[in-house]
């Protein structure tokens, strides 16, 4: 009888205990859920306030009438390297653009550690953003405002802009997707919301009045005086052109570029350094690159199989301004003698490197001169076409060089410009007298000033 | 009122004992001599580019010496915040004063809140006593006093959640040694949490882990950027562990 009271006593006090414990634990639940609920509140509607000097959390009144005016979705991502620098500004950029609006949705793929998705996506460098929305996408190379909002604009505007292919003279076909065809080109300027189509010359009779940018994309045969009528109209008129042209080949291009005071080479380029990188001699390979917007922030190599000299003397003609894009290696040099076996490097005919391959040639952009907008007219001018064709379009920087070049010829690099911080700062140059004194005020006296007070009211208070 | 009453109980205890002041004093001696080392070392690099080129080279001296400074300051709490807790229920247990605060018509909430204030108090003294660097540093430049105010009050919530952290823990034990090495462990982890967040990426998980890590949210008022969303974080953080605390402390009128 006493046993069982026993029994009953200690099953009601482990139950009290359990009852309590249990009691407890659920409480500790609710109130973390409270907590979690708050904080998820709390990122849903949250407010910021942009103390620091450059305001460096604050957008420029464009970039936030752009966002403000989202109509699509846009998805970024950012192919960055776990833990980098750039990643976190980048990141703190993104999260400024996202208090100003919810269409943004980002995230971050390492391409050390997903190959598979930086390939699918066709990223070959760190620090490359993707713009997805809807079927349309963007890439930029930045973790500037300025950057990422024109991207933002190309990405969700409606309007459709014309590429137009010359054909009809041995061009790379665009809708060829051997080797020798531009049809990854094709795809991607198709992936960037452009209107890709082809142009016969002699059929059309005329540039279509919609077109953007025309590319002949390595022409074999000759054009026709007419036809060359067409360009160089098309050109004075203020048209953009990317030419691609190859060495040993007379299409007639020449002329019109000749006119302009840029003179193709009739040479092929010879560099030694792309052998060790197991290519041929006549494979330029590229690694450093001009100053130039197309090049800007560039720093994988660029490869050109069978190349030729682009030349400038602008003569009388002072309007018109050429700036290298492409330039071989110092080691590289123009070989004018195509017939021989062996290329050796002849100081009285050759040109020793670094050749310009490829520019950039334009009327009246320089500052301080104006020339009716209508006339600025944009060329890019490579010395090679196969860069660009698809055996080639997927080695290293060939594809964003091909597109970067197409941007420029549409004007897109700058839709809208922001002006850059100013960053503002103060010289900070202490005698050697004013260094002892900021040793000794923070190091010994104020801390010292504490421990003695202290001292005194201990002392003080044992003494009671 | 109660609350105040222990607040000016424990800030007596604060002042009386030497801990406080000792802590209080090697807490300068290391932050000025973190100072001095960072502002010596970008004053050195101006004479030797002044020496090389004749034009001594600017800087945003919020940006390269508090930046710096407030991180530095940040890990020494990690360090100092736990010594300041220890005491405070591992010793009421210890002496068994405890019972007498449990039958006092004081509540628990009210015990909590009034030990938890007056380590506040220190903690905004000790930030106060800190308030010589800026004020040296604007002798011989600008200084961005909103950036600067934006990291002080980064800090002090920072210093929130070690002090709640520290005295869960000390609510936990009657050894205020083994009181301060658990809070110092609790926050070490919530401190380097952001690593874990880092090796988990963008999932869900890793987003979930750098939400919990007190560095994550320390970035942006660091540098000047206050958020409602960091601000929420460290006051919710400090909150749970008060609320911890009194249920770890009721438990014992039932275990």
């Amino acid at each position: 009888m006493k046993r069982k009271f026993f029994d009953l006593f200690r099953g009601f006090s482990t139950r009290r205990s359990a009852r309590f414990g249990a009691n407890s634990i659920l409480m500790v639940a609710i109130f973390a859920s409270i907590l979690g609920i708050l904080n998820f509140i709390s990122y849903n509607h949250y407010h910021r306030l942009d103390l620091s000097y450059n305001r460096d959390f604050t957008l420029s009144p464009q970039t936030i009438s752009v966002l403000k005016n989202l109509t699509k979705d846009i998805k970024i991502t950012g192919f960055f390297q776990e833990g980098s620098q750039t990643k976190g500004q980048f990141k703190g950029l993104l999260e400024t653009y996202m208090y100003h609006t919810k269409r943004i949705k980002f995230d971050f793929i390492d391409p050390d550690k997903e190959p598979a998705v930086a390939k699918r996506y066709k990223v070959n460098e760190y620090d490359t953003i993707l713009l997805e929305s809807g079927e349309k996408e963007a890439r930029a190379k930045t973790t500037g405002e300025q950057e990422l909002t024109n991207a933002i604009i190309r990405v969700t505007r409606n309007e459709k802009r014309s590429v137009y292919f010359v054909e009809g003279h041995g061009e790379h076909g665009v809708d060829d997707i051997e080797k020798s065809g531009i049809s990854q080109a094709r795809d991607i300027l198709i992936k960037q919301g452009l209107d890709v189509k082809k142009l016969i010359l002699l059929q059309e009779g005329k540039i279509p009045a919609d077109t953007s940018i025309l590319v002949i994309a390595g022409p074999q045969k000759p054009f026709l005086p007419a036809e060359k009528d067409l360009l160089l109209d098309y050109i004075n008129g203020g048209g953009q052109i990317l030419l691609m042209i190859d060495p040993v080949t007379t299409s007639g291009i020449e002329e019109i570029l000749k006119k302009l005071g840029v003179k193709l080479g009739n040479d092929v380029i010879i560099d030694p350094i792309s052998r060790i990188l197991g290519g041929g001699l006549n494979i330029p390979v590229v690694s450093s690159y001009p100053e130039h917007h197309i090049t800007n922030n560039f720093n994988i190599v660029t490869f050109f199989p069978v190349a030729r000299s682009i030349g400038f003397d602008p003569g009388d003609s002072k309007d018109i301004y050429f700036e290298p894009v492409i330039q071989t290696s110092p080691s590289s040099w123009a070989e004018t003698d195509l017939d021989k076996r062996d290329a050796e490097f002849d100081p009285k005919k050759d040109t020793r490197g670094p050749v310009t391959i490829g520019a950039t040639v334009t009327l009246h952009e320089k500052e301080g001169i104006d020339a009716p907008k209508e006339k600025r007219f944009r060329l890019v001018v490579f010395g090679d076409s196969d860069f660009s064709s698809n055996a080639w379009f997927s080695s290293s920087g060939n594809g964003d060089l091909f597109l970067n070049s197409v941007n420029w010829l549409a004007r897109e690099e700058d839709i809208i410009s922001i002006t850059p911080k100013e960053v503002k700062g103060s010289r900070l140059l202490l005698t050697r007298a004013e260094g002892r004194r900021l040793f000794i005020i923070p190091v010994l006296l104020l801390p010292s000033l504490v421990l003695i007070s202290g001292l005194i009211i201990w002392r003080k208070r044992r003494r009671l | 009122m109660k609350i105040f009453y222990i607040m000016k109980k424990e800030l007596r205890g604060y002042l009386l004992s030497p801990v406080a002041y000792v802590l209080i004093t090697v807490f300068l001696v290391v932050m000025g001599f973190l100072f001095y080392n960072i502002v010596s070392f970008y004053s050195l690099q101006s004479t030797f580019i002044f020496s090389q080129q004749g034009v001594a080279p600017e800087f945003d001296l919020t940006e390269v010496i508090f930046r710096p400074t407030f991180i530095n300051m940040s890990v020494v709490f990690l360090l100092v915040m736990p010594i300041l807790t220890m005491r405070f229920f591992a010793e009421e247990k210890r002496s068994r004063t405890i019972e007498l605060l449990m039958t006092s018509p004081i509540s628990i909430t009210e015990i909590i809140l009034g030990k938890y204030l007056a380590s506040v108090l220190i903690l905004c003294l000790m930030l106060l006593l800190t308030i010589y660097m800026p004020v040296i540093i604007s002798l011989y430049g600008t200084v961005n006093w909103g950036q600067i105010a934006s990291g002080y009050i980064g800090l002090f919530l920072v210093g929130m959640i070690f002090l709640s952290i520290g005295i869960l823990a000390s609510s936990m034990t009657e050894n205020q040694i083994i009181a301060a090495i658990l809070s110092f462990g609790m926050l070490l982890i919530l401190w380097i949490i952001r690593m874990a967040s880092q090796i988990a990426g963008s999932t869900t998980t890793g987003d979930i882990l750098s939400f919990l890590s007190i560095t994550e949210h320390m970035d942006n008022l660091i540098k000047g950027l206050i958020d409602t969303r960091d601000v929420i974080y460290y006051l919710t953080v400090s909150i749970f562990g008060l609320f911890l605390t009194h249920r770890v402390i009721e438990s014992q009128r039932w275990r």
